[in-house]
C-alpha cells in the first residue's frame, strides 16, 4: 500500500541520513528517541498515512465546530426549496426532500458517525482488552471459559449480530453503540490474549517475576505496555469498518433516529427520489467511504511506523 | 484424520449450545411484555394473559429455554407472526435465495481478489500492485449499502442495462440468464469489500511464501517462474488465503442482510429486516439461529479441508 520503488526508497534513505547528518552536527548531544517520535517520525514519511490522518483530523473538526460553520439548522424544513440541486443559491449542496439544507446536515452528520464509530471501539478495546489480558495472563479455566465465549459472538456474523441486539433492545443511537461494541469485543479479547501469551514468556517478564513483582504490576508495566501498539493500530482499522457497520445500522433504520442528522439514514433518505435527486444519496455516502478510507490509511500507516517488519 | 473429524464434530456441540443460548435469551431482552407489544397498546388484559399463558411466558426462564430448544432440535422454530406460517420451511426456502446470492459474490470474490493478490505479489511495488492495493482499501472502506444503490442508480435507473432489484421478473420466462441478470448488481455490491480483503490477504500471504528459502531453492535449481509459482508458491499460500475465503462467507452472509435490503432479494436477510419492523420475533430468531449455525458449519468445513491440505495441522 505505502511502497517505494526501490529507486525511490534508495532515494528517500540518503535523504533521511542526510537529515540524520545535519540534526547530528545541530545538536551534538543527541537526544534518544522516544518510541512516539519514532512513530511520528515513521508516519511524516508515509504519504498515504498523513491524508488519512488530515481526512480524520478534519471530520473532528468539523463534528466539533459543527454549530459555528454549518450555515443553516440542519432540522429546519423548508417545503419551498424541496430537492433543490447542487448549486442553488444559499444551498451549495442542495436540499433533501424536505427541503433540509444539504451542506449543514453533512457537516453536523459528522458528529453522530464519530459517536458511533469511535465510542463502541473505546468500549470494545478497553473490555477485550482486560478480557484478553485476564485469559492470557491467568490460563487454565478462566481461560478457556473467556475464549469459549468469544468462540460463540465469533460463531455470529458481526453485522447480523449487531442487527438482532439492536432489533431485541430498540432502535436507537445508544442501544446501537453497545451492540456494536459487543461485537467487537472477541476480536480485541483474542488480539490481547495472544499478545500476552507471546510476551509472558519473555526474559524481561521472567526477569520481572523472579525480582519479586506482583501479577498486576507485571500485567501493567510490562505486559500491558508492550501490546498496546498492536491494540492502537487494531482499533485504528476497526474504526473504519465501525463507521460502515453504524452508517449501515442507521440506513436499516435501526440506529440514529430522525430528525437527528446521519449519514447512513440520509442515504436512505435519498433513496425515493434517486433519479430526480441523486446528491441526497450520493453525498453522505462519499462522506461515509472518505471517513472510512481516513482511518483505514491512517491505521495502515501506524503499523508501518509501528512495526516495519509487518509491513509486505 | 476419522480421529480428527470426530474431534472437531465434538468441539461443535458447545459453540452450538451457546448459539441458543444467545439466540434465546436475545429475545428476551426485548423491554416490557412480549405479549403486550405483540398485541399492541390497545389489546384487552384478558387476551394478553391468554397469550402470556398460550407462549408460555409464565414459566421460570430455564424451562421456557429447555422446551424451546427441544422444539428447535426437533425442527419446530415456531409461527411467524407476520406470515402465520412455520418459520422453519420458510427461513430455509429465503435462504435457498441467500446462498444463491452469497455464492455468486463468492465467485466475483474470488475472481477479482486472487489474480489481483497473485500479480500484486509477484510484482511486489509495481503500478499495478500499488493501483490494486489502493482499490483493495477502497473495496474496504465503501458502505455496501451505499455501493447497491449507486449501482441501481447507473446500471438500472440511467443505463437501463440492469433489472433494479428482486430475484424474478413479475411476469416472464424463470431461466438461468434472466437469474444471472437479476443477481449481478446485488452479487458484485455484496462481493466488492470481499474482493478487496481477498487480495490484501492473498498478497501478504503470497510474499510470506515467496521470501521462504525453498522458494529460493526451488529457482536456483532452475525452475521455470510458472512452475515456481504454481507449485510452490500458491500451493503453500494457499492455506491463510482458505481462512480467509470461509471468514468471508460468513461476513456475505451477515451482509447479505443489507443488500438484499437493498436490492428486494428475497433471501433471509430481507426476511429478517422485514420481521425486524414487523416485530415477527419467532422469525427474528429462526433466521439468526439458521445463519449462525450455516456460518459454524463453514467453519467446521474449512477446518476439515485444512487437514486435508495441511496434514501437520490433525497431529497437532
Amino acid at each position: 500500500m505505502t511502497g517505494l520503488t526501490g529507486q525511490q526508497s534508495q532515494e528517500s534513505i540518503e535523504r533521511d541520513a542526510a537529515a540524520l547528518r545535519r540534526e547530528e552536527l545541530l545538536s551534538p548531544m543527541a537526544k534518544p528517541q522516544s518510541q512516539l517520535g519514532l512513530v511520528w517520525r515513521g508516519l511524516r514519511r508515509d504519504k498515504f498515512a498523513l491524508a488519512g490522518g488530515f481526512i480524520v483530523i478534519f471530520t473532528v473538526f468539523l463534528a466539533l465546530a459543527a454549530p459555528v460553520i454549518a450555515p443553516r439548522d440542519p432540522l429546519k424544513q423548508n417545503s419551498k426549496v424541496r430537492l433543490s440541486a447542487i448549486g442553488t443559491e444559499g444551498y451549495p449542496l442542495g436540499t433533501d426532500g424536505n427541503g433540509r439544507d444539504m451542506l449543514s446536515r453533512l457537516i453536523y452528520g459528522s458528529r453522530t458517525t464519530l459517536l458511533i464509530a469511535t465510542v463502541p471501539v473505546l468500549v470494545a478495546a478497553v473490555l477485550g482488552l482486560i478480557m484478553g489480558l485476564v485469559a492470557g495472563y491467568c490460563g487454565g479455566w478462566i481461560d478457556t471459559v473467556l475464549m469459549r465465549i468469544a468462540d460463540i459472538l465469533f460463531a455470529f456474523p458481526a453485522i447480523l449480530l449487531a442487527i438482532a441486539i439492536v432489533a431485541a433492545l430498540g432502535p436507537r443511537l445508544l442501544n446501537a453503540m453497545m451492540a456494536l461494541a459487543i461485537v467487537f469485543i472477541p476480536a480485541f479479547a483474542r488480539l490481547v490474549r495472544a499478545s500476552v501469551l507471546s510476551l509472558r514468556n519473555r526474559e524481561y517478564v521472567i526477569a520481572a517475576q523472579a525480582s519479586g513483582a506482583t501479577g498486576g504490576r507485571i500485567i501493567a508495566r510490562h505486559i500491558l505496555v508492550n501490546s498496546l501498539p498492536t491494540i492502537i493500530v487494531f482499533a485504528t482499522l476497526q474504526t473504519g469498518q465501525m463507521i460502515i457497520f453504524g452508517a449501515a445500522l442507521s440506513f436499516l433504520g435501526l440506529g440514529v433516529q430522525p430528525p437527528t442528522p446521519d449519514w447512513g439514514k440520509m442515504a436512505d433518505d435519498g433513496r425515493n427520489a434517486m433519479l430526480k435527486a441523486p446528491w441526497v444519496t450520493t453525498l453522505p455516502g462519499l462522506a461515509i467511504f472518505m471517513v472510512s478510507v481516513g482511518f483505514n490509511l491512517l491505521g495502515d500507516g501506524l503499523r508501518d511506523a509501528l512495526d516495519p517488519t509487518l509491513k509486505v | 484424520m476419522a480421529t480428527y473429524v470426530l474431534r472437531r464434530l465434538l468441539g461443535l456441540i458447545p459453540v452450538l449450545f451457546g448459539i441458543s443460548l444467545v439466540v434465546f435469551f436475545l429475545m428476551k431482552l426485548i423491554p416490557g411484555d412480549v405479549a403486550q407489544a405483540l398485541l399492541g397498546l390497545t389489546a384487552r388484559p384478558a387476551d394478553i394473559a391468554n397469550l402470556r399463558e398460550a407462549l408460555g411466558l409464565n414459566e421460570p426462564i430455564y424451562v421456557q429455554y429447555v422446551k424451546w430448544l427441544s422444539n428447535v432440535v426437533q425442527g419446530d422454530l415456531g409461527i411467524s407472526l407476520q406470515q402465520r406460517t412455520e418459520v422453519l420451511p420458510f427461513v430455509i426456502e429465503r435462504f435457498q435465495n441467500t446462498l444463491i446470492l452469497t455464492f455468486a459474490s463468492t465467485i466475483i470474490s474470488l475472481l477479482i481478489g486472487l489474480p489481483a493478490g497473485i500479480i500484486s505479489a509477484t510484482k511486489q511495488y509495481s503500478v499495478f500492485d500499488r493501483v490494486s492495493m489502493l482499490f483493495a482499501l477502497f473495496g474496504n472502506s465503501m458502505p455496501a449499502f451505499w455501493l447497491g444503490l449507486m449501482s441501481i442508480l447507473i446500471f438500472s435507473l440511467k443505463l437501463h442495462w440492469l433489472p433494479t432489484g428482486g430475484m424474478w421478473p413479475m411476469v416472464g420466462d424463470r431461466t438461468l440468464w434472466v437469474l444471472l441478470q437479476h443477481v449481478a448488481l446485488p452479487a458484485i455490491t455484496l462481493g466488492a469489500a470481499s474482493a478487496a480483503i481477498t487480495a490484501r490477504i492473498t498478497r501478504s500471504s503470497m510474499l510470506e511464501v515467496i521470501r521462504q528459502d525453498y522458494v529460493r531453492t526451488a529457482r536456483a535449481k532452475g525452475l521455470g517462474e510458472r512452475a515456481v509459482l504454481t507449485r510452490h508458491t500458491l500451493k503453500n499460500a494457499l492455506l491463510p488465503i482458505l481462512t480467509v475465503v470461509s471468514l468471508q462467507f460468513g461476513f456475505l452472509l451477515g451482509g447479505a442482510v443489507l443488500t438484499e435490503t437493498v436490492f428486494s432479494w428475497p433471501g433471509v436477510g430481507l426476511a429478517l429486516y422485514n420481521a425486524i419492523s414487523f416485530r415477527d420475533y419467532p422469525m427474528v430468531q429462526g433466521g439468526v439461529l439458521v445463519v449462525a449455525c450455516s456460518f459454524v458449519i463453514v467453519n467446521l468445513v474449512t477446518d476439515l479441508l485444512y487437514a486435508l491440505i495441511d496434514p501437520r495441522i490433525k497431529y497437532s
